[in-house]
């Protein structure tokens, strides 16, 4: 005889009868579109950052394979696309965007990238979202969205440009910051970074809209980039000896084995290339103790460490914030590296002590747009001036702490000039600080232009538009 | 000697096999968590697991190599040694140093050639006429440790990746199981990879597999398509969709554009970068796998139509 579970069985007869609750709505099924909503959604209403929103949602939700993929390029893209995506809808739309409700302006947003800037049919990115909105918003917000939509319908991409951007004749920036979807303030930065308003700035622009690749790079010593990218199917980056790229949306780098047992770092190839510039800068008497001055959340120190243990130096990593400090205290593991929780203008260590210092200096991030989806259109041309001013702060300090004939690289990712070019110049004549030629230190890479500083850009390197110049404190 | 067996996929068994009907021990194995798998994404048990589960042996399925309670369980049963075939995982060092004589690896090449993921689709895709299995001390850096032995197999002419690896499997079990006696007895001596002409097998992904009969001479496309067979499977775009393609055939023929396709009562052929190559069998998204002939009459291809 077998045994009855002693758990009370569920009552037996017919089910209940079904409430009835209005006209029946069929349920959204479709999480991918869902969750690239919700993404939106955060990022507008607590300045939330997609990238680190999304995979929150995609792995709680268990949203994998082709969901996964679709609802990152759609969080991601129309993210990146949304002064653009605005200024079509607010061509297609019979009342101003700043009057339509928040969440209908999402949803919105992700049928017209749907519609202009994916292959998925017309009908099928009208339906879904419209779909999206009754469920949320009920009918007359879905009628709203789908008049809205099918205006946008009307015309491609480059027809819509055509119609919203200025003209291309007179307003050549204007018209490219259109175009490839960025704001103009910032179109304009890269115009005079570039020297340019016209194919470069487009070559640059273009690059800095496209998905990025995920770059990984190899732990020295632990192993090499041949063997990161056979494990990882990856290729060999073309500029950094550590260096692997990967193909762009191939799931959370994270996850990869290489990076778990710490054999490697997700971290772009221009900061690995800045990272090297400062152990290669040539330097006369001891080398020994080496300091990364600003050095959360710890890519860079990672790197300086390992290096440092092959040639028989010490590391000092200075980070003001508590928890950043602690994430480089584990993510360096057994290196030598020492960890100060400092202001780094501040930092208490002896003036002098250092034979290379590296300031990876806070910065308008302009230069990394691509990896950060909402991050152009966040930004203000506001947030540049008191950035420049910590950022001089920071390299005086660090030409305080090196010793006479050392060497400090300043590293920002942005092109602005005012963050770049503009602060060396400032620091190096208030302080009489020689300027190296950096170039010299980036063997091999092309088109590093007059020097003396180094910028690297997305569509000449395929790196993040990462700024390097290097300094030598007169002896 | 008391054995903890890694490995995951089929070509592990005859290993674990061989291992199993010896005078050793195997007293659990180590393997991949079960994953989704297949139409459907049913999650299957590993064919390690499913086997160790047959003969009643303990099974680890630690997330990652490094888990802590996956250590210490491996502390606690005390291998003296762990033969690892393709699990699908980097092991970190400290479950390198558990087992009294570490860990030895049988690897599907004549190290140090094709290191990595993917050494028998690299020597069918690069036309190698022998390659072989070897096996060696796992250490930090990938694949690079001393060897113990080698065994040679030569590349047939119309080999599948599969078909090798099928070969290699069980040529590659004899070895590793002479492998572990000879290491218990002390009669092995293990001697350094030669450091010049290391070569590197990355995993191959669906892109890598893709057909691209415009820009490839016949007689690559036909390596390239065994090479990816079964996994993951060669491919290219017929009317904007994917199809998947099983191996070609080159023929010594003429008078096919790159691309165009010529359907003929008996054959499918598509021209290359030089002379036509045959279609073996395809399948069409959401259909079944079929002959090339029975495809081509079911989409009724016109005159001039091509593949890409």
């Amino acid at each position: 005889m077998t045994q009855r579970s002693s758990r009370p069985s569920r009552p037996r007869g017919p089910h209940p009868p079904r409430r009835r609750t209005g006209p029946a709505r069929p349920p959204v099924e479709d999480p991918a579109r869902l969750a690239a909503l919700d993404t939106l959604r955060a990022v507008r209403q607590r300045d939330a950052y997609a990238n680190l929103v999304l995979p929150g949602l995609l792995r709680d939700r268990r949203i994998t394979g082709r969901d996964a993929a679709l609802a990152t390029e759609l969080a991601y893209g129309t993210s990146r696309a949304q002064g653009l995506l605005d200024a079509i809808l607010a061509a297609c739309s019979d009342r101003p965007l700043s009057e339509v409700d928040g969440s209908v302006l999402d949803a919105l947003r992700l049928g017209a990238y749907q519609l202009l800037r994916t292959r998925i049919p017309a009908h099928a990115a009208v339906a879904s979202t419209v779909d999206l909105v009754r469920a949320e918003l009920g009918s007359g917000a879905a009628g709203f969205a789908n008049a809205v939509l099918r205006r946008v319908t009307g015309q491609d991409e480059a027809g819509w440009i055509d119609e919203v951007a200025p003209d291309e004749e007179t307003d050549p920036v204007g018209y490219l910051a259109m175009a490839h979807a960025h704001p103009r303030w910032i179109a304009q930065a890269f115009a005079e970074a570039l020297g340019s308003r016209g194919e470069p700035l487009r070559a640059a622009l273009t690059a800095d809209d496209a998905r990025p690749a995920v770059h990984l790079a190899a732990r020295p010593g632990e192993c090499s980039a041949d063997e990161l990218a056979a494990m990882t199917g990856g290729e060999v980056a073309p500029h950094s000896p550590y260096g692997v790229h990967l193909e762009p949306g191939a799931g959370d780098p994270g996850d990869l084995d290489p990076v778990r047992e710490k054999l490697a770092t997700v971290q772009d190839e221009g900061s690995q290339l800045c990272a090297l510039a400062l152990t290669r800068a040539p330097l006369e008497g001891p080398d020994e103790r080496w300091l990364d001055l600003c050095a959360g959340p710890g890519g860079k120190a990672v790197l300086l460490g390992a290096l440092a243990t092959l040639s028989g130096a010490t590391l000092d990593a200075v980070e003001k914030a508590p928890h950043r400090a602690e994430l480089i205290r584990k993510a360096a593991g057994d290196l030598p590296v020492t960890v100060h929780v400092a202001d780094g203008r501040d930092s208490g260590l002896p003036a002098g002590g250092f034979d290379r210092v590296l300031v990876d200096a806070p910065c308008t991030g302009l230069g990394a747009l691509r990896r950060r989806p909402e991050a152009r259109w966040r930004r203000q041309p506001s947030d540049v001036a008191p950035l420049a001013r910590l950022q001089r702060e920071l390299l005086t300090s660090a030409l305080e702490l090196v010793r006479p004939g050392g060497v400090v690289a300043y590293v920002v990712c942005s092109p602005h000039l005012s963050e770049s070019v503009g602060v060396v110049a400032d620091v190096a004549r208030r302080t009489g600080a020689e300027r190296l030629d950096t170039r010299a230190a980036f063997p091999g890479v092309p088109d590093l232009g007059g020097g003396p500083h180094v910028q690297l850009w997305p569509h000449l390197h395929g790196t993040d538009a990462m700024f390097c110049a290097l300094l030598r404190r007169p002896a | 000697m008391r054995l903890v067996f890694a490995g995951t996929p089929e070509v592990a068994l005859p290993s674990l096999r061989a291992l199993l009907d010896s005078r050793h021990e195997v007293v659990a194995v180590v393997t991949r968590p079960d994953a989704p798998a297949g139409r459907g994404r049913k999650v299957e048990r590993s064919p390690v697991a499913a086997l160790a589960d047959e003969r009643g042996i303990e099974v680890l399925t630690p997330a990652k190599a490094g888990d802590p309670a996956f250590l210490d369980r491996l502390r606690e049963i005390g291998p003296d040694l762990c033969p690892v075939v393709a699990y699908g995982a980097l092991l970190p060092e400290s479950a390198l140093a558990i087992p009294r004589h570490g860990w030895v690896n049988l690897h599907f090449s004549v190290l140090p050639a094709w290191r990595g993921a993917a050494p028998v689709q690299a020597a069918v895709r690069h036309g190698d006429d022998i390659t072989g299995a070897t096996t060696f001390r796992i250490v930090k850096a990938l694949d690079a440790g001393p060897v113990f032995g080698v065994v040679t197999e030569r590349v047939r002419e119309r080999d599948t990746a599969g078909e090798l690896l099928g070969r290699l499997a069980e040529s590659g079990a004899k070895l590793l199981l002479s492998t572990v006696d000879g290491i218990e007895d002390g009669t092995l001596r293990p001697v350094e990879q030669p450091e010049e002409n290391v070569s590197y097998a990355p995993k191959v992904s669906v892109d890598d597999a893709r057909l691209d009969f415009a820009c490839t001479p016949a007689a690559a496309l036909d390596r390239v398509a065994r090479a990816v067979t079964p996994e993951p499977g060669a491919w290219a775009e017929f009317r904007g969709e994917r199809l998947k393609l099983g191996p070609v055939t080159p023929v010594d023929e003429e008078g096919l554009a790159p691309g165009e396709l010529r359907v003929e009562r008996k054959r499918v052929l598509v021209g290359t970068a030089t002379t036509p190559v045959v279609l073996s069998d395809v399948q069409a998204q959401g259909k079944k796998r079929m002959a090339a002939t029975d495809w081509a009459r079911g989409v009724r291809i016109e005159a001039g139509e091509r593949i890409s």
